[in-house]
């Protein structure tokens, strides 16, 4: 429920003002085409391209697919269907109104993101499809559709990938990150602002430091379902408390406050994964569950 | 920037639907003696022509400070009904039946505040704008309570997504009466029936269950007023 709550947000997000217009097509799209190679950004020009000169239609559209996704996973009959287009819809938006990510183009920063929101939404349909697997056999939610070792092993290329990226490029250097915070305080509440503002002056000149201290949490997120138990809900919850902090100050609560968003980010998502890792006590009762991906999603 | 009129239009039609059935509700529970949530029927009645007025003027019935005084009453009555509900919860339910009936009225008073919100911030904007009621962002002071509409949204769209999904066991259970029974189970004129107290599990839930006045349908109408207020509010982060 809680991925259809967020699919609902992003359905209804489509449709505010500046998504009828032309500059979400011709811009937004389009803009993010920048730095990709040409096999990937020519798809993104395009379509950029078609959604510009059909703003109307095409955000309609989009709103209504995405509202369409909240209510076949909610409702307990499609929640497969749902789940299937969750998984076709978000690969495609990654690649289109993402520009995968800027994984490509160097400009990858899970501070602010990266990879991508929506090839989270992605990951979780897969995790959370629905299956008859007993807690016995599956130690924590997310393992259930996929068995422990492939949801362990996408749990590591995930957090791991956020690692890799956090040292990435630029992001190393001693200015990158303030001015990455920085710059995401313009149009946000003042609140908001000084949020970052504060952030921004906490890293400045410490962009290696801090980023390296980044890369090493992340990848001790990443190895975390590897570890006992209460070590694994550890890093878990570590994991949890850094998407929320990368919510707050690095994607300014999704920009949900700009009137720009299309989607709440990455860090509830994040979050959401984390608590789809967390390792339960062996109940007495090992009965099936009957509808995993419910039950998880209603937790 | 301003939102299509067309959409405006189609939410604030629905809206009005909403409010008419609501109130189609209330006369035939009346008419048929059945049982209905009364007072929420009674709170979609309010909020679907309020509604539908902020997001089409010409169809707000009365000033929005009258509108205020309502939504402030309507949000007293559901505090009190959630301290009643807290204070003698022991009506013979299960924790499950506790819950529901709990969030029911919660979810209530959220979109009752919702309502209070949405006219607080939309009034100063819209004087600026010579007096007009569509919607907008909210604008100067408002702008730093952005995170309580932000709340309301997610509240609201957790509800309508957790009602979807009753509905689709429900459907899928193809036993919806005796399963739904506890949920629906609640208040007539404002407070426990006979109903509420005795006959919820077995036969009695059945027969109570049966009687109620078309639940999936009520169910759906505040599933959409949900959305349509998350929409508003969405508008005005």
């Amino acid at each position: 429920m809680v991925l259809a709550t967020i699919w609902l947000i992003d359905g209804v997000l489509q449709l505010q003002s500046l998504f009828f217009t032309k500059s979400f097509g011709l811009q937004m799209i389009s803009g993010m085409s920048q730095g990709n190679p040409s096999v990937v950004a020519r798809p993104i020009v395009l379509s950029g391209t078609i959604i510009g000169h059909h703003a109307v239609l095409t955000d309609a559209f989009f709103a209504v697919v995405q509202t369409a996704i909240a209510v076949a996973i909610a409702w307990g009959p499609t929640v497969k269907v749902g789940l299937t287009a969750s998984i076709a819809w978000a690969v495609g938006v990654w690649w289109v109104g993402e520009g995968l990510g800027g994984v490509l183009n160097g400009t990858a920063n899970p501070v602010n993101g990266a990879p991508g929101a929506v090839i989270v939404y992605a990951l979780l349909a897969v995790l959370l499809w629905p299956t008859d697997r007993s807690r016995q056999e599956a130690p924590f939610i997310a393992s259930r559709g996929v068995g422990a070792s492939i949801a362990k092993g996408l749990w590591l290329a995930l957090w791991g990938s956020l690692s890799y990226f956090a040292v990435l490029g630029a992001n190393r250097s001693p200015q990158e990150l303030h001015n990455l915070i920085a710059t995401e305080a313009n149009g946000e509440p003042g609140w908001v602002a000084w949020i970052d503002h504060h952030a921004a002056n906490l890293v400045d000149h410490r962009g290696l430091t801090v980023t390296v201290v980044l890369a090493a949490l992340l990848l001790i997120v990443a190895i975390g379902p590897y570890l006992p138990a209460s070590l694994a809900n550890t890093t878990v919850a570590l994991g949890a408390l850094m998407g929320l902090t990368f919510w707050v100050v690095g994607e300014n609560f999704g920009a949900l406050f700009t009137n720009g968003a299309t989607d709440v980010n990455s860090g509830p998502l994040l979050i959401l994964l984390a608590a789809a890792y967390w390792r339960w006590s062996p109940s007495p009762d090992s009965a099936p569950a009957t509808e995993p991906t419910l039950s998880l999603a209603g937790a | 920037m301003t939102n299509p009129g067309w959409l405006n239009d189609i939410f604030a039609g629905v809206m009005v639907a909403i409010a008419v059935y609501s109130a189609g509700r209330l006369v035939a529970a009346h008419r048929w003696s059945r049982p209905t949530h009364q007072d929420v029927d009674v709170a979609h009645i309010l909020m679907g022509t309020a509604m539908a007025g902020m997001l089409v003027s010409g169809l707000n019935p009365i000033p929005s400070g009258v509108w205020e005084v309502v939504f402030s009453g309507l949000a007293a009555w559901f505090i009190w009904r959630c301290y009643r509900f807290v204070k003698d919860p022991s009506t013979g339910f299960g924790y499950d039946q506790h819950l529901h009936r709990l969030s029911r009225r919660l979810i209530h008073l959220v979109m009752s505040l919702a309502m209070l919100y949405m006219f607080l911030a939309a009034v100063p904007a819209a004087l600026r704008s010579g007096g007009s009621m569509a919607m907008g962002a909210a604008s100067g002071a408002t702008t730093n309570f952005v995170l309580l509409p932000l709340v309301f949204i997610v509240s609201l769209f957790a509800s309508a997504i957790w009602e979807l999904n009753r509905l689709g066991h429900l459907s899928a259970s193809r036993t919806p009466q005796s399963q739904a029974a506890p949920a629906f189970a609640s208040v007539r004129s404002g407070s426990p029936t006979s109903s509420e107290t005795s006959n919820t599990t077995g036969q009695g839930a059945d027969k109570v269950r049966s009687r109620w006045l078309a639940p999936r349908l009520e169910e759906v109408g505040h599933i959409v007023m949900c959305v349509t207020m998350g929409y508003m509010l969405v508008l005005m982060l």
